[in-house]
């Protein structure tokens, strides 16, 4: 065992054993051991660095491996990491292009705006105008956000990566690995670290998420700066403007915080249903509000994909969901790849009925939708049911676009707020006129008629 | 950040058909709205969804589908009242035709800007490719830190 390795395991173990006692060794209920194992977990992955980071934080949209307490302790996790001198940032630059920061950039701050594990910002301003892929031209002198990857850091992960995979080679061998294929899912999360360290996915993603919503006046994201951006290198716009984590009452009410909230479950509800795209990990700390009262939209996370026949399923459980009627909830959800074994499904409904009634339906007070993500993915947990990638993240996706209109209007309740919006969607992707007509009055009708000719 | 495309299904996101597939939101209730204010002679059932739905909030789910309907019935009584407006002002452009071919255009526009601004990038990493080799970074000599 290599002495990494050995660190790797030695940490796990010593974090696990300290909170075996609050997990009251094993008596405690489910949920309530989940949640102990879940903070000690959480609290190893960040003593052992960056590489665990970020497979926890890549795990913590992933409902369909990670029992639900662990999904929100994880995504508590915080990078310690001290910058990296600005010399060796600029080296890093110079290395990229070829040309010393001075004829780079115009300004480049030596003291970074922010600094995580993978990669750290400078601020600097263009010394040459810009064009970028979409929205209007940026002159000289812009203020620029610059993002680099820290050099050294692919490596580093690469080496704990290898580590990790020998420790799963181990247990596997021991006979200790459980329901889980573990060894596919480093793999698999593997991937998407790799694709995080080359910076122009991000930049890509940031570009179609503006094509996409190019129309809307409420949401905005920076513009990239393709002749400053590399694998290791993401130059965009700045952008001035408060995290949605430091909003406070003062700036709340200089802008038009409820319509900003309501418009962000709008647009991630136009993701989901129209456009086939969604972000599923949307944090409140990469989403601005600007002075001039939009929402800017920072760091593209992890995007999942929806087809049309995903789309109609997804809008009848959405659906289904507000009305309060588990029965259909689970039946369209089995279309989306959620199958509960036949034997099961009475009790099952029985439970996310009751569920949906404490979260949901409770007259008077806002739906809780994170309660109710939360009570249905223990549920299915408990009753052993796989729940498919992308349902699950779906799931948290929602959770968190509730948390996000939550930190820009706190008293806001989505499921009330975007109805008119829902019932829109909802009804033009649920009206197969002959599945609805006899219920329409006459004029409505006939129109779906014309309309399906 | 990190960037990975998980599936829901197989079918991987296609530029060319989703925004042609289904109607846009506000497309569709317009052309229920067209179709009432055309059809508005005397549909009684129609009126008393519009009235119902008014005093309820829009889509009212909860309540069950008849709700939802009276919800949604009276949502598309008030585009109509909205198109009614914009018809007298004669501020409408013919539905579909010119805003299609602009929406396609603007598709076609993105791509070749993406494409161009791949080609930056690379040009960039080219360049400083290029100074390695010939030993004249302007700057690799001078290297002070
Ligand atoms: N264009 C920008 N304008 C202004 N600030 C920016 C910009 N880009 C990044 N920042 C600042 O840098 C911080 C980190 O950026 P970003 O989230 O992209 O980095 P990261 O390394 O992916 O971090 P994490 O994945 O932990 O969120 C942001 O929270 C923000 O404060």
């Amino acid at each position: 065992m290599s002495a990494r390795s050995r660190k790797i395991a030695v940490t796990f173990a010593r974090r696990w054993l300290a909170a075996a006692p609050r997990a009251r060794f094993g008596f405690a209920p489910r949920a309530q051991r989940r949640a102990v194992l879940a903070e000690a977990t959480r609290l190893a992955l960040e003593d052992l660095g960056p590489a665990f980071v970020k497979l926890g934080q890549i795990a913590s949209v992933r409902p369909d491996v990670v029992p639900p307490e662990f999904l929100f302790e994880f995504e508590r996790l915080q990078e310690r990491v001290a910058p990296l001198p600005a010399s060796e940032i600029e080296a890093a630059l110079r290395r990229e292009f070829g040309r010393p920061v001075h004829e780079l950039f115009a300004d480049f701050e030596r003291e970074p705006i922010a600094a995580a594990s993978i990669a750290q910002v400078h601020r600097a301003a263009l010394i040459e105008p810009a064009r970028p892929v979409v929205g209007d031209p940026l002159p000289a002198g812009t203020p620029v956000a610059v993002k680099v990857v820290r050099p050294g850091a692919a490596e580093l992960i690469e080496a704990d990566l290898t580590e990790a995979r020998r420790l799963l080679g181990r247990l596997d061998r021991l006979g200790l690995r459980r329901r889980m294929d573990a060894p596919a899912l480093l793999e698999e999360f593997a991937e998407s670290l790799a694709s995080e360290l080359d910076l122009r996915n991000e930049g890509r993603v940031s570009d179609r998420f503006a094509h996409d919503f190019r129309e809307d006046p409420l949401v905005m994201t920076p513009r990239i700066v393709w002749s400053h951006t590399s694998r290791s290198v993401l130059t965009m716009e700045y952008v001035e403007g408060w995290r949605l984590t430091e909003l406070d009452d003062a700036t709340r009410e200089g802008v038009d915080a409820f319509g900003l909230a309501l418009h962000g479950a709008e647009v991630f509800m136009r993701q989901v249903l129209v456009l086939g795209r969604f972000h599923a990990d949307l944090h409140p700390a990469n989403l601005f509000v600007t002075p001039d009262s939009r929402v800017c939209y920072l760091d593209f996370g992890i995007v999942g994909t929806t087809d049309s026949s995903e789309r109609e399923a997804i809008a009848q459980v959405l659906a289904a969901t507000v009305y309060g009627d588990a029965d259909r909830a689970l039946k369209y959800s089995a279309e989306l790849g959620l199958v509960v074994p036949a034997e099961r499904e009475s009790d099952v409904r029985e439970r996310v009925a009751k569920l949906m009634s404490r979260t949901l339906g409770v007259p008077g007070r806002p739906a809780d939708i994170k309660g109710f993500a939360t009570g249905f993915l223990s549920i299915m947990a408990d009753e052993r049911v796989p729940i498919p990638a992308g349902y699950g993240m779906l799931v948290k996706a929602l959770v968190t676009v509730e948390g996000v209109a939550r930190a820009i209007y706190p008293e806001i309740d989505i499921a009330q707020a975007g109805k008119p919006f829902a019932t829109k969607l909802i009804a033009r992707l649920m009206m197969r006129p002959d599945r609805v007509a006899q219920r329409l009055p006459a004029a409505l009708r006939a129109a779906l008629r014309e309309l399906s000719s | 950040m990190t960037y990975h495309e998980v599936e829901i299904g197989t079918v991987l996101y296609r530029p060319d058909l989703e925004e042609g597939e289904m109607m846009a939101n506000d497309e569709f209730m317009r052309f229920l709205a067209a179709w009432a204010l055309v059809h508005e002679t005397a549909d009684e059932g129609w009126k008393a969804a519009v009235t119902r739905g008014e005093s309820q909030s829009p889509g009212e789910m909860g309540e069950g589908p008849e709700a939802f309907v009276d919800g949604l019935s009276a949502m598309i009584a008030e585009e109509k009242e909205r198109l009614k407006v914009s018809l007298a002002e004669g501020s409408l452009e013919p539905p579909g035709s010119r805003a299609d071919v602009a929406g396609k255009l603007d598709d076609l526009l993105f791509e070749v800007s993406e494409l161009r601004g791949r080609l930056e990038s690379m040009q960039s990493t080219l360049d400083s490719l290029l100074a390695e080799r010939t030993g004249d970074a302007g700057g690799l000599g001078e290297a002070g830190d």
